[in-house]
């Protein structure tokens, strides 16, 4: 430790500017919410089987969304909500950028921290600020919001009227919102200037290890998409509070009242929400794919196959990805024309991702591969992102995507890709980087016991709702009680409920290995995978 | 990017009906933008002190736009709002960083304001109230 470093425990690991402790504060930032999204889950697989339930813990938790404890329709919806708001701001988008990220660069590329440390350190509390006023929603009147979370208007802009959650809940989401893309807007400066600007001499771009282009990629699309996101909500916000009419037309009329408002339109709230909501997507897996580059390779003995060529389709992921965004829009009512041409750009995205795990395979194709933990949540990660990739596919086509739109198939697709792959490359990443951060090994017998419980779990849980999807079930509804089409299905739900409790538990095994390691595990040598890239080898 | 989507808000809101009135673009506004660039000559000849209060002037005057402008009455109105608020959100924070960060930055940072503001004048008056 430097003369100048900071000596009181605020400041070292409290209110720190240094990489290494921010990125673990994000990752255990991400770890939390990843446990509450979690029970959020669960509890919503719970009253999709189970809606007639009476369980005391809801009436105690929730006195008016599930008084005499069974759960209203709304306090479902409102879960979901959060479930999905949590999960892909405060996980997904959290830790393998910012939590990974700020902990490997300034090592990967040998520099002594990042770009900015005091700016970091204002990315982080900015973020975690964003996640109390987001967990504040829960405990204000009316709850949190139940619009899902895509918020679209007219729902989520008429307020109080539209249900409960939709009035102070929603505000504090948008809120909420605003202070997390702030966040990350500044750590995307931060990624940008340091990988740009701080490379140790003779590290050309294109000599920067794989996981540096998944941040840098990452966080040049963070920038231009957060950027958009924030008007999105400004937007909002004011339709709901200063009675301006962006995103509502008029005549509406919500509870037997017209309201007041003339010539906005819902469809533009839609089209800013998901030209960054597509790209977001790429920010939650790019990073995940850099991670995922490096295990293959270390455990296969061999170095990635078409490196060059990595790059360049990671590069143009993140591109494309920004041309795309109308595929989430098919049955909105825009043009079919539009749709044709949306339609034909998600196609060509798929060509990198396609390229990425030709090349992936190519890696470990003749090597000599070692199956420790990394290595097989490296390779659940290519099963899993081949699965839930290929159903996007599917969704791509605008004639299919009129049956498959807000049914459980999207529900499936995109928690295969987002809640399970991006998931087992933190996974990875975790495993794998555990004895750099920590100086110890994570227990390995516990490691594999969560590999196969969670890898075949996460299949059992999400490959039924493909069926139920083509069968026609809708997503985002609390019951099914009143649809006899669906009678049939209930044995799926059922089986995938029981699945997601077994798969939830297993996680615990997770996170015991993680504390547990982290204090008495087996002390780790200093580079206990033979690997290659700099933060190894000091 | 930011200003770039609400660009597209609100080319697209225009294009949705006939209730398009134009940008309140008065004369207190004009005598903004003239403070603003003042401003921003200030920084480039070095002089901070003075750059700093142009800005804090630049912001009471469009503060006073602002209380003259009923943001719900007219999609015209909720631009400009919009516009100039998220504009001078952006102008604070770079009062700020004039105090702390480099002086270099902060005149980068100025002549991105300043540009950004005359995009925004050009587009109010050209195409907002043609």
């Amino acid at each position: 430790m430097s003369a100048n470093a900071p000596r009181s425990f605020l400041r070292r690991w409290i209110f720190s500017t240094d990489h290494k402790v921010i990125g673990l504060q994000y990752y255990f930032l991400a770890l939390f919410s990843a446990l509450t999204g979690m029970v959020l889950s669960v509890l919503m697989r719970f009253h999709l089987v189970y809606p007639d339930a009476r369980v005391r813990l809801f009436e105690w938790l929730w006195p008016a969304g599930a008084s005499g404890g069974i759960m209203t329709p709304e306090l479902y919806l409102s879960l979901m909500t959060m479930h999905g708001t949590i999960m892909v701001f405060f996980v997904l988008t959290a830790a393998p950028q910012s939590g990974f990220g700020n902990y490997l660069i300034p090592l990967q590329i040998s520099a002594e921290d990042m770009a900015f440390p005091r700016l970091n350190m204002l990315s982080f509390w900015t973020t975690f600020l964003a996640l109390m006023v987001m967990l504040a929603a829960f405990f204000v009147p009316g709850g949190a919001p139940l619009g899902g979370w895509t918020a679209y208007p007219p729902l989520s802009a008429v307020g109080e009227i539209a249900g409960p959650g939709q009035g102070l809940g929603m505000d504090l989401w948008l809120v909420s919102i605003a202070l997390f893309s702030i966040g990350s807007l500044m750590g995307s400066i931060n990624f940008i200037a340091t990988l740009a600007d701080l490379r140790a001499p003779g590290m050309g771009l294109m000599s920067m290890p794989l996981t540096c282009w998944g941040w840098f990629s990452t966080a040049m699309i963070s920038l231009l998409a957060f950027a958009v996101l924030i008007p999105a909500g400004l937007l909002l916000l004011l339709d709901r509070n200063l009675g301006t009419s962006f995103f509502l037309p008029e005549g509406l009329v919500v509870n037997d009242r017209v309201l007041p408002y003339k010539g906005g339109s819902p469809i533009l709230f839609q089209h800013l929400f998901w030209f960054f909501g597509h790209p977001e997507v790429y920010i939650i897996i790019l990073p995940g794919m850099g991670m995922i580059s490096t295990v293959l390779s270390v455990f296969s003995g061999k170095e990635v196959f078409g490196r060059k060529a990595m790059i360049y389709a990671m590069v143009a992921i993140a591109f494309v990805g920004f041309l795309v965004w109308g595929h989430h829009m098919f049955v909105s009512g825009m043009s079919p024309y539009s749709s044709m041409a949306f339609s034909l750009v998600t196609m060509a995205v798929g060509v990198p991702s396609a390229i990425k795990t030709f090349n992936w395979i190519g890696t470990i194709w003749g090597g000599r591969l070692r199956l420790e933990p990394p290595m097989l949540y490296a390779l659940g990660f290519l099963s899993l992102f081949v699965s839930g990739g290929i159903t996007g596919i599917f969704l791509g086509q605008p004639a299919l995507d009129i049956y498959f739109h807000d049914t459980y198939f999207v529900v499936g697709h995109f928690h295969m890709i987002m809640g399970v792959a991006a998931v087992f490359a933190l996974f990875a990443g975790t495993s794998y980087w555990f004895p750099l951060i920590f100086g110890r090994m994570m227990n390995p017998s516990l490691s594999r016991i969560h590999f196969y419980l969670t890898f075949i779990g996460v299949y059992m849980i999400f490959v039924p709702m493909h069926l139920t999807g083509f069968a026609g079930q809708p997503r985002r509804y609390p019951d099914f009680k009143e649809f006899e089409f669906m009678k049939d299905l209930a044995i799926l739900h059922k089986f995938m409920t029981h699945s997601a409790f077994t798969t939830a538990a297993a996680q615990l095994i997770f996170v015991l290995n993680l504390f547990w390691s982290a204090w008495k595990g087996r002390p780790a040598p200093p580079n206990p995978w033979g690997a290659k890239t700099r933060e190894w080898t000091p | 990017m930011c200003f770039a989507a609400i660009t597209s808000a609100m080319v697209v809101r225009r294009s949705l009906g006939p209730d398009w009135s134009g940008i309140p673009a008065g004369w207190l506004l004009w005598a903004n933008s003239a403070v603003l660039l003042l401003s921003g000559a200030c920084l480039e000849l070095g002089r901070v002190r003075m750059a700093l209060v142009l800005g804090a002037l630049f912001l009471a005057g469009q503060a006073a736009v602002w209380r003259g402008v009923e943001v719900a009455a007219s999609p015209g109105n909720s631009f400009l709002i919009v516009f100039s608020g998220m504009h001078a959100l952006h102008v604070l924070g770079g009062l700020a960083a004039l105090a702390f960060a480099p002086l270099p930055l902060s005149r980068i940072y100025w002549r991105f304001l300043a540009g950004l503001w005359i995009y925004l004048m050009l587009l109010f008056t050209f195409w907002g109230n043609r």
